[in-house]
């Protein structure tokens, strides 16, 4: 199902519900995310009885609060209901969670990431950004995006861990946004 | 759960399965991570899903979620209906405060 197919299958099940108020609708729409959320759990909360007891918690706080809400983007917003009651479980137990506080606009983040792809065609200015990355970012870059591997094989060619590749990616991927929409300021 | 069961996410889920027990191919693999780069939501799951100690179990785990959902969905229309066809209590009330106002002025007439 392209993303597309399933944005368009998700709006009718969400207009179906605001005009029918049957919450087997938002019931079908849950079921469809219970392996993510249920990632989402693992990810902050590391372990599998407290995450399925967040996904519980989570599917209840939607059955109940989603009238008080106005949703337009369901995905987007069961991420940050289910991320935000991670956060709130992590706080009780007096974890620090700054460091998980970054917001995600999903509309923001796929346009960002066409703009950004769409630039990638100008490949001469791409390959002056990536030079200018640092050394360690060019690099998972370039194995990642121009040579299509997979993290496992660039950890294992640089001698990284996953999430340093991951983390390396992500922050490549930032600045180097940074220094093409610099470079064509300058233009 | 019977209406709209299109939006079943199997494969979706499938190849997330796929990913965390590491049965992609590398093409298939890089796909999926560039999809989790776009996507901060698949992104956070994978990375969760992967700190499941058995990766074999996590389909039955969901198995049960899915099913505590259809049970938590049938008793609250169980309850909804119940409170369709229960009478509200201050509906007695109005009909006691009512029926004591006629009393009284049936009371109040009779002996003037």
């Amino acid at each position: 199902m392209s993303f597309q197919q399933r944005h368009m299958d998700e709006q009718e099940l969400l207009d179906l519900y605001k005009s029918t108020k049957h919450k087997d609708y938002l019931g079908t729409l849950l079921q469809s995310y219970t392996l993510m959320l249920f990632g989402v759990g693992m990810k902050y909360l590391k372990n599998e009885e407290a995450a399925k007891d967040a996904v519980q918690q989570t599917f209840e706080k939607v059955l109940t609060e989603f009238d008080k809400h106005e949703v337009t983007y369901f995905k987007a917003w069961l991420y940050t209901t289910m991320k935000n009651h991670c956060l709130m479980i992590l706080r009780k137990k007096g974890v620090d969670t700054t460091p998980y506080e970054q917001y995600h606009d999903y509309r923001q983040y796929h346009e960002e990431d066409e703009q950004l792809w769409e630039k990638e065609r100008d490949l001469d200015l791409l390959q002056e950004a990536l030079e200018e990355l640092k050394s360690l970012q060019q690099d998972c870059i370039r194995y990642f995006y121009l040579e299509k591997r997979s993290y496992a094989e660039i950890a294992e060619m640089m001698q990284l861990s996953l999430k340093e590749v991951k983390s390396h990616i992500q922050n490549g991927k930032r600045n180097l946004k940074i220094i093409i929409e610099r470079k064509q300021n300058h233009e | 759960m019977n209406k709209s069961s299109h939006i079943s996410n199997g494969s979706n889920e499938e190849k997330m399965l796929q990913y965390v027990r590491q049965e992609l191919t590398p093409e298939e693999r890089h796909a999926f991570e560039k999809e989790m780069l776009e996507d901060p939501f698949l992104d956070d799951a994978a990375e969760g899903l992967s700190g499941v100690s058995n990766t074999a179990n996590i389909a039955h785990m969901i198995q049960e979620l899915n099913e505590d959902l259809k049970k938590n969905l049938q008793k609250k229309k169980t309850q909804a209906r119940h409170r369709k066809f229960q009478t509200p209590p201050f509906f007695f009330i109005t009909i006691a405060i009512v029926l004591l106002l006629i009393i009284l002025l049936i009371l109040f007439f009779s002996r003037s």
